[in-house]
């Protein structure tokens, strides 16, 4: 079953394990001309390889994926092309013969874990289902192999758990479930969709070891589709990179991932690449890298948008960069540009003050009258100074309290205690009149733009329905002409609703809102979390610009360490309801002080194989615990991979200064600085040669 | 679970006190009047104004309001004015007719409404889905007691198929253990009798439960659409698992979800179309009755059978949320 054309060219290897030759996959709907997702695609994975497939959301890369897997809707997607699985094409089988190859020689992983298991189907079924649709064993057998299975991927106590339902999980345990349900089988291939991309970083740190741990054992090759070249570069012998439904660049990953040393050329404001259409010219010769001519600066621009975020956290030695200029070097804003409104005398003049800052919330049991079971400590504690004109960044995973300190911060929670004062007024004593005078002066950027626009609301009526609440006096015209201006949108968008705009867009348009009424404080919670990276650098830019013009000050919340440095003054890293570390940007991420801190930036892949795979990384284990029953003493003490008897265990630390305003919460910052403390070598710690 | 149940009955309390000072006023603000529905037409002034004296009626309305609670409060509901029998006792003399009807009407609905709605969902957007989708609109649309009407005009005047009406042809000497015919037909092995008695549910099983079953159709339908596209039904497709388990594990046991919390909305819609279909067929359940004392503005009747009717719906939906807080395990009942 070699093909002629090919046959040639795969030279004298072994034969490959899949051969995806032209796939093409045209998704049709009635009255909407034709959209080609994904174009004459091919690539080929050899037995035990590791490929990755990497492109931004909208370039076909999953879509190829569910076309091997057949699992595109029957109707609609026409797909063109062979995909040669050990021989035989997989688009060629019935339903019938590709079930018996789904799941036992090809396997996936999917992206979201919270919504890929039946939420009413108990683990164990959900995983000894595949073991016993592919082999002849009792069900006591499929239950043992499960638990083994459990264990492999992790997950502690797997007797019980084999009995829990999803909800039960947390979402890096349930994406082990996942893994362990794709690997029950022992498949052939494993195609994994963006898996750890839902999750927070130091869960995908852990993740991503579980797979790379699992993927080698069972000799399986992998298909790693994924948006992030630095889960690639730490997993893959092979990256194809999408763009516009077609590969534009393969590479062995013998080499680091680097861009030619060739200027970027940028996409203009606002504006999204189209995805691929039918209409194309002729197919280029050569299946392998589709259009050589254009595609290079294509190419280029992908990889460098690609590469760039998550480089820039980690620290160089010396100032040299051998890994090509950071994005802020090549950005017209970058920070040393900006007023300088801090300095009068020497103190800078705070805006925003917060002081003890706790938000606790009730959790009701759920029983007889519903009696008070504990508290949900969302906010336990935190001191913040913002300075009028200065960005501070909040960074912290999913559950760490980021948001709700943002919120209250508003008076959009309910503060338990402390104070919140904003240009000397203490928001907290606010009600009524006085209150909504106040929230003029403070507003949000929300996080997803299309969930907070009313989609039946012109973009002219959602601009100025601050302006109406708070009674003030405008000429529409004007006013929304001004605003579009402000955030880089033409006037003609006024008449248009959510809908009409693409997500970097809207985003601009959730940004004009808050403009509306000329705050001085804007709280912007997850800006650009919703966005593609490329897009996520022109919406951070604008915030800058605007901080320029305007001298607003930000509170810029985010789960992105990259996102967070690229726009603040100053970084508070949040664990578990309180600060662990705040510090000056630059200097949180060149030293990194909380042990805590440092997990986070060293769970960050770097797109560089050969730095990723040769630096140490920390993983951290387990979850973190739940905020209702927080780790007594530092709250940290339970992962911390520094951890000294008793003292962590009993005291909670506080802030301490340790010059240039570098405050740290850890008992151990200063002796885990001068090396006397080192990581405990024990499964905390995982050395990556 | 236990907390659930009590909390939700105490709840119960202020809603049926509500509702008794509301049918109060509405039964007294329908036209005519019990003592002249009870004499005829032909009765004196006189006569009349001695049984509303008799009945209480030419007192105020507070008054009457109070005099209303005690028998409440006594449990029986007081009498029916027309037979003078407590209206608790005719209430359960009554009840079984109308459960019979009522389960096979909902057994009806779901054995037909489900597979149909998830053959529609499968086949979306082709000829058996838009079948449905308007066949069903026709069924949620169209009056109970039209349905009945034309029922029983069909298969029983003109065809002769089936009984015109009645529970059991009166000339079957049957024993009565439970109330519930078909099931003392079967119990004392007088097939007969049950067969007779399953015949004449037939039409107003069909014709009370086709308006539940268009509606059950209908969510099926839409939920079974909605699963079809979950992340999970794209995992179990991965796995290479047959269609078959796809379907029943995967998409039906979480598409029954929302069918499930519909069932207690449609024994309201049952109850309410009971009172049409059991008039049609003469079929002497609780709708029958009450239907009757409302021609004759039997008060303590219809009030009473209303509030009984209103516990057992709120009954019935108490346990159709203990059922999903048991079928769905990300349900904790609170």
């Amino acid at each position: 079953m070699t093909r002629p054309t090919e046959a040639a060219s795969a030279g004298d290897g072994p034969a490959p394990l899949l051969d995806v030759d032209r796939l093409s996959v045209t998704f049709s709907r009635k009255e909407e001309p034709p959209v080609r997702a994904v174009d004459e695609v091919s690539f080929r994975i050899l037995p035990g390889q590791h490929v990755g497939l990497v492109g931004e959301s909208g370039s076909g890369k999953s879509v190829t994926s569910l076309a091997v897997m057949g699992l595109l809707p029957r109707r609609g997607a026409h797909v063109d092309g062979t995909a040669r699985f050990q021989g035989s094409d997989v688009l060629a089988m019935s339903p019938r013969e590709r079930s018996r190859l789904s799941g036992r020689a090809i396997a996936m992983v999917f992206q979201d874990p919270m919504t890929s298991l039946n939420p009413v189907v108990p683990i164990g079924l959900q995983i000894t289902e595949v073991i016993r649709r592919h082999f002849d064993v009792s069900k006591a057998e499929a239950r043992d192999r499960a638990g083994d299975l459990l264990a492999k991927v992790g997950i502690p106590d797997p007797a019980r758990r084999l009995k829990e339902y999803p909800h039960q999980l947390s979402g890096g345990l349930r994406q082990r479930v996942l893994i362990a349900i794709a690997l029950a089988c022992e498949p052939r291939l494993l195609i994994a969709d963006e898996p750890t991309t839902a999750l927070d970083v130091t869960i995908q740190a852990q993740v991503l070891e579980v797979l790379k741990e699992l993927v080698s054992e069972t000799g399986a090759a992998l298909l790693m589709i994924t948006h992030d070249l630095g889960v690639v570069a730490g997993l893959c012998d092979e990256v194809n990179i999408m763009y516009s439904g077609r590969i534009v660049e393969k590479a062995p990953l013998c080499r680091p991932l680097r861009p030619a040393a060739a200027p970027v050329q940028r996409r203009a404001p606002g504006e999204r690449s189209p995805t691929g259409r039918a209409a194309r010219g002729p197919a280029a010769p050569d299946p392998g890298i589709a259009h050589p001519g254009p595609a290079v600066d294509r190419r280029l621009r992908v990889l460098t948008e690609m590469c760039e975020p998550n480089r820039r956290l980690h620290h160089q030695p010396a100032g040299t960069d051998p890994r090509g200029p950071s994005r802020r070097a090549l950005l017209p804003s970058a920070r040393c540009r900006r007023g300088e409104p801090e300095s009068e005398g020497g103190r800078p003049v705070n805006l925003l003050h917060v002081r003890n800052l706790k938000v606790h919330y009730p959790v009701r049991e759920a029983s007889l009258f519903g009696r008070r079971a504990g508290t949900v400590k969302a906010v336990d504690g935190v001191d913040l100074d913002i300075p009028e004109g200065h960005t501070l960044g909040l960074v912290g995973e999913s559950g760490c309290g980021k948001s709700t300190l943002g919120k209250a911060i508003l008076r959009l929670a309910p503060v338990t205690e402390g104070s919140v004062t904003f240009d000397g007024t203490d928001v907290g004593g606010l009600t009524g009149e006085s209150l909504r005078r106040m929230r003029q002066r403070m507003q949000m950027v929300f996080q997803d733009p299309l969930a907070s626009l009313n989609p039946r609301h012109s973009v002219a009526r959602l601009l100025t329905e601050p302006l109406r609440a708070h009674g003030v006096e405008f000429d529409a015209t004007t006013k929304v002409r001004e605003l579009l201006d402000q955030v880089g949108l033409p006037t003609s968008a006024a008449r248009k609703y959510p809908y009409e705009f693409s997500g970097g867009q809207r985003q601009r348009l959730g940004i004009a809102r808050a403009l509306a009424l000329h705050p001085r404080l804007i709280v912007a919670d997850e800006p650009v979390s919703a966005l593609d990276v490329s897009i996520q650098a022109q919406i951070l830019n604008l915030l800058e610009e605007l901080q320029r013009e305007h001298g607003f000050t930000y509170l810029v919340i985010a789960h992105d360490l990259a996102v967070v440095r690229h726009v603040s003054h100053e970084v508070a890293v949040m664990y578990l309801g309180g600060v662990v570390e705040q510090a000056e940007s630059e200097t949180l991420y060149r030293q990194p002080r909380h042990p805590y801190t440092k997990a986070l930036m060293s769970a960050v892949p770097i797109p560089d194989p050969v730095v990723e795979r040769a630096r140490e990384r920390i993983v951290l284990l387990g979850d973190p615990p739940s905020p209702v029953a927080p780790p007594s003493g530092c709250r940290f003490h339970t992962r911390c991979a520094f951890r000294q008897t008793t003292r962590c265990h009993d005291q909670r630390p506080v802030l301490r200064d340790m010059g240039d305003g570098h405050r740290v919460a850890c008992h151990w910052a200063d002796a885990i600085a001068a090396g006397t403390i080192t990581a405990a070598p024990g499964p905390a710690t995982v050395g990556v040669p | 679970m236990l907390g659930f149940v009590v909390r939700r009955l105490l709840q119960l309390v202020p809603v049926l006190f509500g509702l008794s000072v509301l049918l109060f006023i509405w039964v007294r603000a329908l036209p005519g009047d019990p003592a002249r529905a009870l004499l005829g037409r032909h009765a004196t002034p006189e006569a009349v104004a001695d049984v509303r004296a008799r009945l209480g009626l030419d007192k105020s309305l507070p008054e009457q309001y109070v005099a209303h609670l005690k028998p409440l409060f006594s449990g029986d509901f007081g009498r029916s004015i027309s037979d003078g029998r407590p209206v608790l006792e005719s209430f359960f003399d009554k009840l079984p007719a109308t459960l019979q009807l009522g389960a096979a009407a909902l057994l009806i609905a779901v054995v037909v409404g489900i597979p149909l709605g998830y053959l529609a969902a499968r086949h979306q957007g082709r000829w058996p889905d838009t079948l449905l989708v308007s066949g069903s609109l026709l069924g949620v649309v169209t009056p109970v007691f039209f349905v009945a009407i034309l029922l029983r005009l069909v298969f029983a005047d003109w065809l002769h198929w089936l009984p015109t009406g009645g529970q059991q042809d009166p000339r079957i000497d049957a024993t009565h253990v439970t109330d519930f015919y078909v099931l003392d037909g079967i119990l004392t092995r007088e097939w007969d009798a049950a067969w007779d008695a399953f015949v004449h549910l037939i039409l107003p099983a069909i014709a009370l439960g086709t308006m539940a079953m268009a509606y059950i159709a209908r969510i099926t339908r839409a939920s079974v659409i909605e699963v079809l596209g979950e992340d999970y039904v794209r995992t179990a497709r991965s796995k290479g698992l047959s269609v078959m388990t796809v379907s029943r594990r995967h998409v039906l046991r979480n598409a029954l979800l929302a069918v499930v919390t519909t069932v207690g909305l449609m024994a309201g819609m049952l109850l309410s179309g009971a009172v049409l279909t059991e008039t049609v067929f003469n079929f002497t359940g609780i709708g029958h009755y009450l239907f009757e004392a409302i021609s004759t503005r039997d008060y303590p009747v219809i009030e009473g059978f209303v509030l009984l009717i209103a516990v057992f719906y709120s009954l019935i939906n108490l346990a159709v949320d203990v059922a999903y807080g048991v079928i769905d395990p990300r349900v904790r009942l609170s």
